[in-house]
């Protein structure tokens, strides 16, 4: 990791910081990702978030509804346990430091749909209405599965110097989509387990190096005496760009420590297997670590690996494998409702 | 016969809530955008004190406040408040609304 991006990621960080003393309530986000922004625990809530790792700024909303009572026998429950949910993601492909370097955002735009069923094998009330409790300690259990269907549009400028010469500067439209289906438990309040499936198309942008120059176009005046020099700087993306469909297989684990002071912290470990058609499978892994003040802004730091066996990076040294990682979250502000 | 009143309620957390009752009725509540639970009900009859009960499950020590209107009056100028523990959190009280006081037992 290069000074620009630490830099970088501890501006944003202090930014955030100084955003969040407006006094939002406590909250427990789901900041669970790895670099991609994937994650097998699916937290059902609305929050508004940026992950500094794949620079993205993230919109979620999840429909939810308590248990009522059943429209045909007042006297039995209705525990809708159905829920939905949307979540609209700009991402500015390339990593904060390219925004941080040249002051421009690559566009690029993701929206996912969500549908899930909570209490699926962990009941949380009993046909009175009464919670159901667990084990000894007398714990609440609950469980989700979701399945999420998204797509992705980007457009990229690329460069490549082993094109003829008017064609080497060139746009690239991205059209992605993704698949998912996860089911993810929380035990206790405190221990959270899930499970994930899904397959996407991807690109391998993040891989690319950036290039800047500017570009010059002379046009001389009719006259022949005159000659207008038009100047355009020109952000890129150098290297060979592809894209291809890959299934991942992901595990992500939490244990969230509630102490008696108001710092909470968790740790996340989490684990992938990507298979990819032409290559052969990568794993990745990583574990984060992530405290909660009160009242303020979750945020923490993660160590991935993206390529855990060298199967595919041709990098033995397995420090320079490792990536390390900025994730801020910030809950979505009142809209002019107090907060509790 | 009891009296009937309009009530509103918003109960704001991140936590999920599996059941609400007013008066021993499940009253079903829909998570708007930002996080809270909302209804507004018509001519609902209420005896002598407003009796509610809230059960959420989540994280722990995510935190749970209730706000109760009655014919557009606040009776909850101090928010009802609860926290998740062991993954759940399940509150049973009443309000004597005609006096602005509310009693809560666990």
């Amino acid at each position: 990791m290069n000074k620009q991006y630490k830099f970088s990621g501890f501006l944003v960080l202090l930014l955030l910081t100084a955003l969040s003393r407006q006094g939002y309530a406590q909250t427990f986000k789901p900041i669970f990702e790895d670099a991609d922004g994937r994650t097998s625990i699916i937290a059902p809530l609305g929050y508004l978030g940026i992950n500094t790792e794949n620079s993205s700024i993230q919109f979620q909303y999840f429909m939810s509804k308590s248990a009522g009572a059943d429209p045909d026998d007042a006297l039995l429950l209705k525990r809708n346990r159905f829920y939905w949910g949307v979540k609209v993601a700009g991402s500015a492909a390339g990593g904060v430091s390219t925004i941080f370097n040249y002051g421009n955002f690559t566009p690029g735009t993701s929206a996912s749909l969500f549908l899930g069923h909570r209490s699926l094998l962990f009941q949380a009330l009993d046909k009175n209405g009464e919670p159901v409790l667990y084990g000894s300690n007398q714990i609440a259990i609950e469980d989700w599965l979701t399945l999420r269907l998204g797509g992705e549009i980007a457009n990229y400028t690329l460069y490549d110097a082993a094109r003829p010469f008017d064609e080497q500067i060139y746009s690239e439209q991205f059209r992605g989509h993704i698949a998912q289906l996860t089911y993810n438990v929380l035990i206790g309040g405190a221990t959270s387990v899930g499970v994930s499936w899904d397959v996407s198309k991807v690109n391998n942008i993040d891989a690319l190096s950036p290039v800047k120059f500017t570009q010059q176009t002379i046009l001389p005046g009719p006259s022949g005496q005159t000659t207008r020099i038009f100047e355009r700087e020109v952000n890129a993306f150098s290297g060979a760009y592809q894209t291809s469909i890959v299934n991942t297989y992901g595990v992500d684990a939490v244990r969230y420590v509630t102490p008696a002071s108001e710092l909470n912290y968790a740790f996340h470990v989490f684990g992938r297997l990507k298979h990819t058609t032409d290559i052969k499978p990568v794993y990745e892994a990583g574990a984060g670590f992530y405290l909660f003040p009160k009242g303020k802004v979750a945020g923490g730091v993660f160590l991935q690996t993206s390529d855990l066996t060298n199967a595919v990076s041709e990098t033995p040294d397995f420090a320079k494998r490792l990536d390390l990682g900025l994730t801020v979250k910030l809950l979505l502000p009142g809209l002019g409702v107090p907060n509790p | 016969m009891a009296k009937t009143y309009k009530i509103s309620v918003e109960l704001t957390t991140e936590a999920t809530l599996q059941l609400f009752r007013l008066e021993g009725f499940a009253i079903a509540l829909v998570r708007t955008l930002d996080n809270v639970y909302r209804i507004s009900l018509q001519d609902f009859p209420i005896e002598d004190e407003l009796d509610f009960y809230v059960h959420c499950t989540g994280w722990n020590k995510t935190p749970w406040s209730l706000k109760i209107f009655i014919d557009d009056k606040d009776i909850t100028p101090e928010p009802i408040r609860g926290e998740i523990e062991k993954g759940y959190s399940a509150v049973r009280g009443s309000i004597n609304f005609q006096q602005d006081q509310h009693e809560q037992t666990v």
